[in-house]
């Protein structure tokens, strides 16, 4: 699809969020613009208008067929998911560029698929019976996080973040309320960890710039809700569920919507980014980058044939081949004895060298002196026994076979 | 000796082939023998960029045995040498990337630098493309996708014992909604070692046929590339100045007969 490709709002890997979470949060939230999904060299798109996904596309595939290719890649771990907002009034501009991309009513069937998961983890919180009242918690938890941020901290008190923040730790049952599953806050902690790092280094106008955020985030650019920004703290709870899992990535958001009036404040935030040296741990958090792990690394190199043996290696095949030619070799009714040896290369490619001296049942005067037809066969049936053995210690590189020269002597 | 330099991204579409075909002419112009590899089987655009599409053996031929290396160098602008991979995807299942090496071996003899268009992604052949060389240039776009896989790719080339010689940083943009040169050097931990503009006459110039540093040498991506390429082999580049004359002073010159 063509879309404007800006800086995400937000961006993870497939692991860290719940497809479902994710539809129904942009759903709630109305969201108009996109999500890119990234499958390795693969490309994925959603365009949503007022929440609605109305257009889709993964690679050449378009409509339903690129919803479930999508819901495929979604299962990859390393699939990376952009969220781009877009003007409202830029949507029908959209809609219009990727007209062959637009979903029908068959494609809401696997939409709704998705996004039931969700539905069925809800059931989890119910175990919580104590947050049972639903209308209190808007003033009780103004109240209470007031309460708990100046008993418990003395920064933040305005900070709808740091409210989520103390909330877990002063007060679960509440908390489980409000945000529907409880298996993300365990997640929760470690971003506001990092959030309130950042807090303590900008000590005093971090915070107020910090306390806007999350309505930012909220509110697609066309909506100028700030002034609701009381009312709406009913509803941020369940936005932020999933949001504060990638806070990294969320202090990027409010530098990219410069149309509302806190912009000023997130040029400054960006100039002390670019000021401030950076430190690549944090950098690789924030746009959600993962260095690749060891394992990764050597089961990619195991599926490329060439330096994936070492010198060490070679003389420990050496030597497997050996045994396991000679054991089959034996195995031969006519030899009574063999000795086998395996020479690798490993210079120049995985090349071998087996070198088979056998000694056969005893034969008569004249058979020794000419040869019979029978050693041929019994040589051929040698290289065979060994080739098979090569084979089967070379399983995912069969063809290696080719690169090994059998010789034989029967005497 | 000769220089086996892979360019690679990880993540495809970022510009690779376009930067391998205007370097290998760049390091050409130069005066260096300079052997461009299209070693993307699967994928193959070198020769569409080039203007060299429809050549009769190619390194497909050479991969499946068909054909021996040597018949698959072609004489390409400024005078380039270029080993086309194939468009056609018949006989794609009878490649054994195994050949690469042989061939390598044959082309390394005849050329001061060894242009490997590598493949996108990490599979066997991008492995084999990467493993083959020495050195290696790491081309990605200001974006976090793109990013992500070229870090991965370093990760990999630097396992198999290449040299990474720097990032090039393709189709940069003076917006700050992408990741900075200080950014992307600090995550690939990788000098960044040209910065490549986004520029329109890119696709124009492949849609010529024809690479830009030739259709269009004053432009700033093909002076970037020009420098990139001086910078490889130590020589000293003087960037070409666009015509500053206005479209006015243009058009009276043009009317008065003058060019």
């Amino acid at each position: 699809m063509d879309l404007p490709i800006t800086r995400p709002s937000m961006m993870c890997y497939a692991d860290e969020l719940v497809m479902a979470d994710l539809l129904n949060d942009l759903s709630l939230k109305k969201h108009n613009g996109f999500i890119r999904i990234t499958s390795g060299d693969e490309e994925g798109f959603i365009l949503f208008k007022e929440g609605k996904e109305i257009a889709a596309s993964y690679l050449r595939y378009s409509r339903v067929d690129a919803i479930e290719k999508i819901k495929a890649a979604m299962e990859d771990e390393t699939t990376l998911i952009e969220i781009f907002n877009v003007r409202s009034n830029q949507i029908d501009f959209y809609m219009d560029m990727n007209k062959p991309y637009i979903i029908g009513s068959e494609a809401y069937i696997l939409i709704d698929e998705l996004k039931k998961p969700i539905e069925i983890n809800e059931p989890e919180p119910v175990p919580m019976p104590k947050a049972v009242p639903k209308p209190k918690p808007v003033s009780e938890a103004l109240k209470e996080s007031e309460h708990i941020s100046k008993t418990i901290t003395d920064t933040d008190k305005q900070n709808p973040l740091s409210k989520h923040e103390d909330d877990p730790v002063s007060n679960p049952p509440k908390l489980s309320n409000d945000i529907k599953t409880s298996s993300e806050e365990n997640k929760v902690v470690p971003n506001h960890d990092h959030a309130s790092e950042t807090e303590t280094k900008h000590d005093k106008e971090v915070p107020k710039i910090q306390s806007q955020e999350p309505l930012v985030e909220k509110n697609p650019v066309d909506e100028p809700v700030p002034e609701k920004a009381s009312e709406n703290v009913n509803k941020e709870p369940e936005l932020k569920e999933y949001k504060v899992k990638v806070s990294s990535t969320e202090k990027k958001v409010p530098g990219e919507i410069n149309s509302t009036p806190k912009s000023p404040e997130n040029d400054t935030e960006t100039k002390e980014n670019t000021e401030a040296p950076l430190d690549r741990s944090e950098l690789m958090k924030k746009y959600g980058i993962k260095d690749i792990q060891e394992e990764d690394v050597s089961n990619i190199l195991e599926s490329y044939k060439g330096g994936s043996v070492s010198d060490e290696d070679v003389e420990k095949i050496e030597l497997t081949l050996m045994n396991k030619i000679k054991k089959s070799l034996l195995g031969i009714p006519k030899i009574r004895g063999a000795e086998v040896m395996v020479f690798l290369d490993n210079n120049n490619g995985l090349t071998g060298k087996v070198n088979i001296m056998i000694e056969s049942e005893t034969k008569g005067f004249l058979s020794k002196i000419m040869r019979d037809s029978n050693d041929d066969n019994l040589e051929r049936q040698i290289v065979d026994i060994s080739q098979i053995e090569i084979r089967k210690s070379f399983r995912k590189y069969p063809e290696i076979v080719d690169k090994f020269n059998v010789n034989v002597e029967i005497s | 000796m000769t220089r086996v330099i892979t360019v690679a991204s990880g993540k495809g579409g970022v510009g690779k082939t376009t930067i391998t075909a205007n370097l290998g002419v760049a390091l050409a112009t130069y005066g260096e023998e300079t052997i461009v590899l299209d070693a993307d089987v699967a994928m193959a655009n070198l020769e569409l960029i080039l203007g060299m599409e429809g050549k009769s053996v190619t390194l497909h031929d050479v991969l499946s045995g068909a054909a021996v290396i040597e018949d698959a160098i072609y004489e390409g602008p400024g005078g380039v040498k270029v080993v086309p991979a194939g468009i056609s995807l018949e006989g794609l299942r009878k490649i054994k990337m195994d050949r690469l090496e042989s061939a390598l071996e044959v082309l390394v003899e005849n050329a001061d630098i060894l242009l490997i268009d590598a493949p996108a992604g990490l599979e066997k052949d991008a492995l084999a493309a990467i493993a083959a060389a020495q050195e290696m240039i790491l081309v990605t776009t200001p974006e976090v996708p793109s990013i992500s896989d070229a870090l991965k790719t370093k990760i990999i080339a630097n396992k198999l014992g290449v040299d990474i010689i720097g990032v090039v940083i393709n189709r940069e943009q003076h917006d700050k909604t992408f990741l900075t040169v200080t950014e992307i050097e600090t995550i690939l931990e990788v000098q960044v070692i040209a910065v490549i503009p986004d520029d329109p006459e890119v696709s124009r110039a492949a849609a010529f046929g024809e690479p830009l540093i030739i259709k269009n040498p004053k432009s700033p991506t093909s002076n970037a590339i020009m420098q990139l390429g001086a910078d490889l082999i130590g020589e000293e580049y003087q960037p070409i100045e666009p015509d500053k004359k206005g479209v006015i002073s243009k058009l009276v010159e043009g009317l008065l007969g003058r060019r």
